[in-house]
């Protein structure tokens, strides 16, 4: 008792001092989704997320906690949304609740984020379930075998966090090396490194990873093309799987002075994958590296009109067989601080058999709000 | 040959609202069978139905498949069970909207680690017998129920499984097209070997099989 009495007393101050920061944000999507026999399903997607920071000196630790809740039966019980549930964390243990399917919905809660860590100016490490950024890619990121984000989704980077620890050491002022290790669904561990030097002319970065199915082996680039103000960026993999493939992107982008901002991004794939293949292959750490075209080039355009109506246009064209595209426009109105509203749609355009043809088109508004 | 020995389900046991669903079951199924489970709505012919293919456990009794039991199996083995010796075929297709006709029926077979050529040989055989052979790159939305149908038929036999479950496959199809998947399937019956059993209170099914298992409130009469 009196051991526990000085322990308290002696962590009580350092408590105090400790700084603790919280925010509640709820996000609410209603989406509207044109299937393709002539049907339109309505549904409405609502997270509530709390963010919790604690920071001690050099030390800090994050908890990113969600509530899900879709309503609209006609989508929870179409085939979209059991593939939805189908798709798990890659962690040795559940992140989230199981669906609770009631009348006219479905709801369940996630671990988003669950992590601590060091940082000071040579070091910074991280342990828990973490989020792990490879690659320098906008629009794609095929060195990405951690948790790449989803171009197409509705919201690209709301990924699925790794259980892992990650190490990054500063060796001098323009180089660092990165460690990272995650253990996996089925136990079995992932372990990538990275060194990255930032040089008078370029940054410069290799990569290498290796897990039980897949072995790669990466660079990626960084560099100001002369005094133009342009940013050219590269990265790329080999890939070696149950196949093996050169995956690689090559882009660009340019903020002009009224406002506009361009991306323009190539991605190029020495190998392309039936959507059977991606379908038999959702647990694999390359899922999304499993696309179905050789080539495919993105353009973004982003203005800015005044400091409430923001616009982007992403445009990705499919250079198959038969060619298709990827259109997503938005409007994002900043009321204030706390809440915004962002009207959007990602049209696929193409012959019914095409890559993005055979998907459904989606028109969606989302609002959120925070305290 | 598939074997059930004094097979009990309930629904929502020990609770007031309990249902006993299959009461003391014992039923053989030869092989290469064309059967149907008849009987009212809410009689158990589902319920069995999904017993004998391992998507449901029961409370009692024994199920074997040739000599082997299937109550006492694992999840994994109770899915590597369906994967490889069960085809089935549902009332709402289930086909994969995303996929092409050929990758729908050609999909068991490359999870099983078929060849490719393997797949589109057998893919162009069944097409041809259930006349979608014109259809094979159209997908799934395009396609009427009927031809649905077929491509769900012709997605369970594609990687011959030694049996087919077969929950109200006509129950979304006209007259017409229920008559043309009834004599496909049976054609395929017979040339495949294939046990097919059927759970449906549909009177075409009645007069296309060769066995009848009536039942009435869980239990077969």
């Amino acid at each position: 008792m009196f051991k526990n009495l000085v322990l308290l007393l002696l962590t009580l101050p350092n408590v105090l001092m400790a700084d603790f920061e919280y925010r509640v944000e709820n996000t609410n999507i209603s989406i509207s989704q044109d299937v393709k026999n002539d049907k339109t399903l309505f549904y409405n997607y609502d997270r509530l997320r709390f963010r919790g920071d604690y920071t001690e000196g050099a030390f800090f630790s994050t908890i990113i906690a969600d509530g899900v809740n879709y309503y609209g039966n006609e989508y929870t019980e179409s085939a979209d949304f059991e593939y939805l549930k189908s798709v798990k964390s890659d962690t040795p243990f559940s992140t989230g609740s199981n669906h609770h399917d009631y009348n006219g919905g479905s709801a369940y809660v996630k671990v988003y984020r669950l992590y601590a860590g060091y940082e000071d100016e040579k070091n910074r490490a991280l342990a828990g379930l973490i989020n792990i950024s490879m690659g320098v890619g906008r629009i794609w990121n095929p060195t990405n075998l951690f948790n790449p984000k989803n171009t197409y989704a509705l919201e690209p980077d709301e990924v699925f966090g790794v259980a892992g620890v990650s190490y990054t050491r500063h060796v001098n002022d323009t180089s660092s090396l990165t460690v990272v290790a995650s253990q996996r669904a089925d136990d079995t561990f992932k372990y990538a490194g990275r060194y990255k030097s930032f040089l008078e002319f370029a940054d410069i970065g290799i990569s290498m990873l290796s897990s039980n199915e897949t072995e790669m082996l990466g660079y990626e680039i960084e560099a100001n093309l002369l005094d133009t103000g342009i940013e050219l960026r590269s990265e790329g993999a080999y890939i070696k799987n149950d196949t093996e493939f050169f995956q690689g992107i090559l882009g660009a982008d340019y903020g002009f002075v009224n406002g506009v901002t361009i991306i323009a991004e190539v991605l190029y794939s020495s190998k392309k994958f039936s959507f059977a293949e991606q379908l038999l292959n959702i647990d694999s750490d390359i899922f999304q590296n499993l696309v179905h075209s050789n080539l495919y080039t993105a353009l973004s355009l982003s203005y800015s009109f005044n400091i409430f109506l923001d616009s982007s246009l992403l445009y990705i064209e499919s250079f198959n067989n038969d060619n298709s595209r990827f259109i997503s426009p938005s409007l994002t109105y900043t009321l204030n601080d706390y809440n915004a509203f962002v009207l959007s749609a990602m049209i696929q355009d193409g012959s019914a058999q095409s890559e993005f043809g055979r998907l459904d088109n989606s028109y969606f508004l989302k609002w959120s709000f925070s305290f | 040959m598939i074997k059930l020995q004094n097979v009990n389900k309930y629904f929502y046991k020990d609770e007031p609202r309990e249902v006993h669903a299959l009461r003391d079951i014992n039923l053989t199924i030869e092989d290469g069978e064309f059967s149907l489970f008849s009987g009212p709505s809410g009689c158990g012919k589902t319920t069995l139905l999904n017993a004998i293919g391992a998507l449901d456990s029961v409370d009692s009794g024994h199920i074997f498949l040739d000599e082997r039991e299937i109550t006492t199996l694992g999840e994994d083995a109770r899915t590597s069970l369906r994967l490889k010796e069960m085809g089935f075929i549902f009332q709402a297709y289930n086909l994969v909207p995303v996929l092409s006709v050929e990758e729908n029926i050609g999909f068991i077979m490359k999870l099983q680690g078929f060849s490719d050529g393997e797949i589109t040989q057998r893919v162009l055989e069944l097409a041809c017998i259930l006349e979608i052979d014109k259809l094979l790159k159209s997908l799934p939305n395009s396609l009427s129920g009927g031809q649905q149908q077929r491509v769900a038929v012709a997605r369970a036999v594609a990687a011959k499984p030694k049996i087919i479950l077969a929950d109200e496959p006509t129950a979304n199809l006209d007259s017409a097209n229920s008559k043309k998947l009834m004599d496909m399937m049976r054609e395929l019956n017979e040339k495949e070997g294939i046990s097919i059993l059927f759970a449906s209170h549909d009177e075409l099914i009645r007069d296309s099989v060769r066995r009848v298992i009536k039942m009435n409130d869980g239990a077969l009469v």
